[in-house]
């Protein structure tokens, strides 16, 4: 009787090892992909906004200052033209002013992000880290006039979101 | 034995349960493929986003500031020195306006006035070539548009119609071009449209047709008038003392449009047709020619005053307008002169007098 006990425990652990090693093998076929899908829809939201949304259309007063001062003239420009243009014009921190009050209540507090406009960083809300992981950028194409006969252009647009 | 055998042949069993289960669960690697179509998805629709905005943000926005500068270059080559002179006819319009659009030249050479070239990196060619560039570093999209300039695929046509008026010139180029993302290919011939406002370019009917015995000032453009609509619309004796002494422009259907102004052409254009008083003070004695005969018996509406002779309605006659015209040379508006039709359009009708006089008083009818 404790002989079959014996075999019977035995076989039970050997039974368990098997399954285990089963599973594990199964666990093991499948490959392990990062989630990216919250920071992809926050950087195309983000750029969607900022490359369709006239500045007509929206409510700020840090709009209309620009507009008294003279640094914006085109009122149907969208946020992305406008920084472009001013970029262009070579008022690079009303540039990145205009970035950082357009970009603020976009996203989380949770997410890191850096607007970059003709590779050069127009705001960034980030910290310095050897391994960012899961990072998305939207990008997008930007030309523009300001005047009849001036064009400014082509600018690359980006922007980098991360957690 | 027979114990142990049962044994083996239970574990052999389960080795052989575990392996199927194995391989069952392997087979859904296909769910990893599934993962690869969202991919393809996202090639496709950033290549439809990035075709759209090029035909219709891109590729529309350069097109209108490129005709802006090729139409001042076309009128400063006219007008430079030595003077070009008006184009033949519509034909030569549209041959040299395609031709400054697309490469910046006319017949091959760059238009050079007073050291600038206005066309410089403002040319199709350039142009298209830097969304060539940036296409591919930004979105990984090689686009190649097709540059050949004799090719039927792309053509320039800049014209006048109901939808642009006095005020605007329609260009339309035909684009022929490729994108390519390696997983989706676009072949695409599109017609770009572009509306470009005249506003304050120089009317080529004044440059070309000054005249002056005194040296050029620096830029050949000194005398002319520049394209800038009046907000009026009611005229009489007051507001066409301003409209002449403003040098603006109205809407008339009986005058030649802005384009054909180029070539010299004064068909009256029922869509499109613009005109403006000739400044009589704009012509004193620094910039007549001695040879006219001063004061001159024709009526001063622009394409009245310039065009060949007879002008206007023919047998129509010449008044000078009491509150308008003055007798005094070099003075505002002095011996201004228009002739009947004009003096009814402008509702100063009741205001005429006779055609001219002397400064001894003699008057003419």
């Amino acid at each position: 009787m404790g002989k079959r006990g014996y075999f019977f425990t035995i076989d039970a652990f050997i039974a368990m090892l098997i399954t285990t090693i089963g599973v594990v093998l199964v666990y093991l076929a499948y490959t392990s992909v990062p989630d990216v899908y919250q920071q992809q829809a926050i950087s195309q939201d983000v750029m969607t906004i900022f490359s369709t949304t006239e500045l007509n259309t929206l409510n700020s007063e840090y709009i209309d200052e620009q507009r008294i001062s003279g640094n914006i003239t085109n009122m149907q420009n969208t946020i992305f033209e406008q920084i472009a243009e001013m970029y262009d014009k070579g008022i690079v921190g009303e540039a990145q002013n205009m970035t950082r009050e357009m970009s603020a209540s976009l996203i989380p507090s949770q997410y890191y992000y850096e607007i970059w406009l003709d590779s050069k960083l127009m705001y960034n809300k980030s910290y310095v880290t050897n391994d960012i992981e899961q990072i998305s950028v939207a990008k997008v194409i930007l030309v523009g006039s300001v005047s009849l006969a001036t064009l400014w252009g082509p600018y690359e647009g980006e922007v980098f979101v991360w957690r | 034995m027979a114990l142990r055998k049962k044994g083996i042949f239970f574990t052999l069993i389960s080795l052989f349960i575990v392996a199927i289960l194995v391989l069952v669960a392997s087979s859904q690697s296909t769910v990893t493929l599934k993962d690869e179509v969202p991919i393809t998805q996202t090639a496709v629709s950033i290549g439809n986003n990035y075709i759209k905005n090029l035909d219709e943000v891109y590729l529309s926005r350069t097109l209108k500031v490129v005709s802006y500068r090729a139409l001042r270059t076309l009128i400063w080559y006219m007008n430079s020195t030595p003077p070009q002179g008006f184009l033949k006819d519509k034909g030569d319009f549209d041959k040299k306006f395609a031709e400054l659009v697309v490469n910046g030249t006319i017949d091959g050479a760059p238009v050079v006035v007073n050291g600038q070239n206005f066309m410089l990196n403002y040319n199709l060619t350039k142009r298209l070539a830097d969304i060539e560039n940036i296409s591919m570093r930004v979105y990984n999209l090689n686009t190649t548009f097709n540059k050949d300039y004799s090719s039927i695929n792309y053509s320039v046509i800049a014209f006048q119609s109901a939808d642009t008026r006095s005020l605007q010139v329609a260009v339309n180029v035909t684009l022929n071009y490729t994108v390519n993302a390696t997983l989706a290919y676009w072949q695409r011939v599109v017609v770009i449209q572009a509306q470009t406002p005249i506003y304050q370019l120089d009317d080529p009917l004044y440059a070309l047709n000054w005249t002056t015995k005194l040296p050029l000032p620096a830029s050949p453009m000194a005398f002319t008038n520049k394209i800038l609509m009046t907000s009026t619309s009611i005229f009489n004796v007051t507001t066409l003392w301003q409209f002449i002494n403003s040098s603006q422009y109205r809407y008339s259907a009986r005058a030649p449009s802005f384009l054909s102004r180029f070539y010299n052409d004064y068909t009256a254009s029922q869509c499109c047709g613009m005109e403006s008083a000739v400044n009589p003070a704009l012509i004193n004695n620094n910039l007549y020619d001695e040879g006219r005969p001063w004061p001159e018996k024709k009526s001063y509406i622009d394409w009245c005053y310039f065009g060949p002779q007879p002008r206007c309605k023919l047998g129509s006659r010449l008044w000078n307008i009491t509150g308008v015209s003055n007798y005094t040379p070099g003075g505002y508006n002095n011996a201004f002169i228009l002739d009947t039709d004009s003096a009814i359009l402008y509702n100063v009708s009741d205001w005429i007098n006779t055609t001219y006089c002397e400064p001894d008083k003699t008057c003419y009818p």
